[in-house]
C-alpha cells in the first residue's frame, strides 16, 4: 500500500469525503503558513481518521513548487517571509544532502554537541523518486539561504536534537523507547532509544556505542512494524543509515514515506548497501517496543 | 517537463503567490480579488496534483515478520 499519495483514501479507516477535504485544507494551509493550535489538534485528529494520508505530502509538493523557475526570481519582501514552518521543514530535509563542508559548518555551529553526529537522515530506499527531487530542491534552498535567507540555515542545522526533544514534548503520543541490543556484534555496548509519534508519522533514532559501518560494505536499516497495516507481519522500511567512525552519539531523523498506523515494534538490521526489500534478518542489531 | 506546467493557469498563479512569493492565502485572495475559498481550493488542488507527479509506486512487503523479530 502506498500512502505517499494523499488521494489514496480507500483504506479501511477512511472517513467521509468532507473530513478528507478538511484534512487536505489543513495540510495545504500548514504547508504555507502557521496554523493555530486548534487547527493543529484538528489536523492530528483527522490524520488519525485517515491514516492513509501522508502528512508530509503537501510539504513536499510545496517545496517542489518553491524550487520551480519563476519569472520574478529576485527575492522580494514577500519571498523573504516564507512561512517558518515550511522553511524549517525544508531546511531540515535539506541538511541531509548538504556537502561535507556544510556538515563541518554545522558541527561548528552546534558547539554544545561536539563529538556527536547530528542530522543524519534515514532515506527510504524505495522512495528516492520522491526524495531526490525534494532533497535536491531543498539543498538548493538551503544554499540560497546562505546569501539571502540566513534565518533558515543556523536555525535548522543545529536543532535535530532539539527537534527530537520538541517531538517528545509536543506530540502527545510520542515516547522514547529504549533499544534492546541483539546478538549481532555491532550491537555490543550499544544503547539509545527511538522517539516515534504515530499521529505525526515522525520520529528519531538515537544510538550510542553502535559500531561504525562501512557504507560500501553494508548499512543499517530500520524497520517499523505497523499493527494497523495491511499485514502487521510485514514491516515498513524506515530507511538505511550509517554510523561514521569516531561518532559517539548519533541522532537520525526517520523519514518514513509510508504512513504507519500504529507502530508496534522497531527493528534495526544490517543489510547490503542501499538496504533491501526482503531481509533475511540474519543480522538483527536491536529491537524496541512500546 | 516542469511539474508546474501541468497545473492550470489559475493553479499556477495561486502557487506562485503563496508558495513562491510567500503570501498568505488571504493575501493572495486580496491580490487576485477573488474569495479566500477559491484560493484555498486552487492551492489544495495544485498541491495534490504536484504530489501525484512526485508520487512513488506501492512498496513490496518484506519477509521480516513481527514474530521473527520478536
Amino acid at each position: 500500500m502506498s500512502t505517499t499519495n494523499p488521494i489514496n483514501n480507500s483504506g479501511p479507516n477512511a472517513s467521509g469525503p468532507a473530513s478528507l477535504e478538511r484534512l487536505y485544507d489543513l495540510l495545504a494551509t500548514r504547508a504555507l503558513e502557521e496554523i493555530t493550535t486548534t487547527e493543529s489538534a484538528e489536523l492530528d485528529a483527522l490524520l488519525r481518521q485517515h491514516p492513509q494520508v501522508d502528512p508530509a505530502s503537501f510539504d513536499l509538493a510545496a517545496a517542489s513548487a518553491f524550487m520551480e523557475p519563476r519569472a520574478d526570481a529576485k527575492p522580494s519582501a514577500h519571498s523573504a517571509a516564507l512561512p517558518t514552518e515550511l522553511a524549517d521543514r525544508i531546511a531540515l530535509a535539506a541538511v541531509a544532502e548538504l556537502t561535507a563542508n556544510a556538515a563541518a559548518h554545522r558541527a561548528k555551529e552546534a558547539s554544545s554537541d561536539r563529538g556527536s553526529f547530528r542530522i543524519a537522515h534515514a532515506r527510504p530506499r524505495l522512495a528516492r523518486s520522491i526524495t531526490l527531487p525534494w532533497l535536491a530542491a531543498a539543498a538548493g534552498l538551503a544554499l540560497a539561504a546562505v546569501s539571502w535567507w540566513p534565518r533558515i540555515f543556523p536555525a535548522a542545522i543545529s536543532t535535530v536534537a532539539q527537534q527530537r526533544q520538541a517531538l517528545l514534548a509536543q506530540a502527545s503520543d510520542a515516547k522514547a523507547l529504549p533499544w534492546a541490543p541483539q546478538a549481532d556484534p555491532t550491537a555490543k555496548g550499544m544503547a539509545g532509544d527511538i522517539v516515534w509519534s504515530d499521529s505525526l508519522n515522525r520520529g528519531y533514532i538515537r544510538f550510542t556505542g553502535l559500531a561504525a559501518n562501512d557504507p560500501k560494505a553494508n548499512q543499517y536499516q530500520l524497520w517499523i512494524f505497523d499493527a494497523k497495516g495491511a499485514d502487521a507481519n510485514f514491516p515498513v522500511d524506515g530507511g538505511v543509515f550509517d554510523i561514521p567512525a569516531g561518532v559517539t552519539e548519533a541522532i537520525i531523523l526517520i523519514d518514513a514515506k509510508i504512513r504507519v498506523g500504529q507502530a508496534a515494534v522497531f527493528a534495526v538490521t544490517v543489510e547490503r548497501p542501499g538496504g533491501v526489500v526482503v531481509t533475511t534478518k540474519e543480522r538483527l542489531v536491536a529491537l524496541a517496543k512500546p | 517537463m516542469s511539474a508546474m506546467k501541468m497545473l492550470s493557469l489559475e493553479q499556477q498563479e495561486a502557487i506562485r503567490l503563496t508558495v513562491q512569493r510567500g503570501l498568505t492565502q488571504q493575501e493572495a485572495a486580496t491580490a487576485l480579488s477573488i474569495p479566500l475559498g477559491t484560493v484555498k481550493t486552487r492551492v489544495r488542488s495544485a498541491l495534490l496534483a504536484l504530489n501525484l507527479v512526485l508520487n512513488t509506486p506501492a512498496r513490496r512487503p518484506s519477509s521480516l515478520t513481527m514474530e521473527a523479530a520478536q
